[in-house]
């Protein structure tokens, strides 16, 4: 039976759960590409840019130094996997369309222990993604 | 090295790979390649950027049947901890030996962002 949370790698021996609650599960990303979303400097740079803040990708490319193209190719990323997301699309001056950005992330975990690489979300409406496995009695999380 | 890129290294997809192969035997460039699927070339690379890093050492030289010797790589990571709250990123490394960054937790906000 193919698993669609098993790590590409084949590392991952994820264990039934017997029917507990699970969290909510992402099913396109495996727990190394998740880290990847924080751990790359564009992705990190953009998810503090967007910060409590309301931003496009213009601005976010001038005031951290992150070429224009891979901007607008790491938001989009990030867009994708519900990090940030898109909350006005403003008239500019010239008449041209500007999508302001803001982060939809409130915490998150990259936890490597064990030989094993986990990962978890906590967004801003409260919804929790997990990847890579089991976060149960790791209560301090849920200060 | 700074933490934050040894953070992207602890998630470079071959540096994780290399990292879970190493945790628990040591093994040579080869056998890594071979089992983990990480082309030669490559492997060498980041073996010896990890190694650099001190994350990996060479645990024993071995000589095969041919006389050829090969280094065999263990791992020098017990646990890695990135964390990001309200805003603020932060990281924790702990390393199976003395090392002064060890447990200590790390903001990478300021060199993010410098």
């Amino acid at each position: 039976m193919s698993h669609p949370h098993e790590s590409v790698m084949g590392f991952e021996t994820e264990e039934n759960n017997g029917g507990a609650i699970a969290p909510l599960q992402d099913d396109g990303m495996n727990p190394l590409q998740a880290s990847q979303l924080l751990t790359d400097e564009y992705s990190a740079k953009i998810l503090l840019a967007t910060y409590k803040r309301r931003i496009s990708a213009q601005e976010i490319s001038q005031r951290y130094g992150i070429p224009i193209a891979a901007c607008y190719r790491k938001i989009r990323t990030l867009e994708d996997a519900g990090l940030i997301q898109c909350v006005d699309r403003i008239l500019t001056q010239k008449g041209k369309r500007k999508n302001l950005y803001t982060s939809c992330l409130k915490n998150a975990y990259i936890f490597f222990e064990n030989g094993r690489l986990r990962a978890r979300f906590q967004l801003a409406t409260g919804a929790v993604r997990d990847f890579g496995g089991d976060w149960n009695g790791m209560d301090f999380l849920r200060r | 090295m700074q933490e934050k890129d040894i953070s992207r290294l602890l998630t470079d997809e071959y540096a994780e790979r290399i990292l879970v192969a190493t945790q628990t035997s040591s093994r040579s460039v080869q056998d890594i390649s071979d089992r983990f699927d990480i082309p030669i070339a490559a492997c060498y690379r980041k073996i010896h950027e990890l190694e650099g890093a001190g994350f990996l050492r060479c645990a024993e030289i071995v000589t095969t049947p041919k006389g050829k010797t090969m280094k065999l790589y263990r791992s020098l990571l017990k646990s890695a901890h990135l964390v990001y709250e309200d805003g603020v990123f932060r990281v924790k490394f702990e390393f199976d030996y003395e090392k002064d960054i060890n447990g200590k937790w790390i903001e990478l906000n300021a060199p993010l962002l410098a």
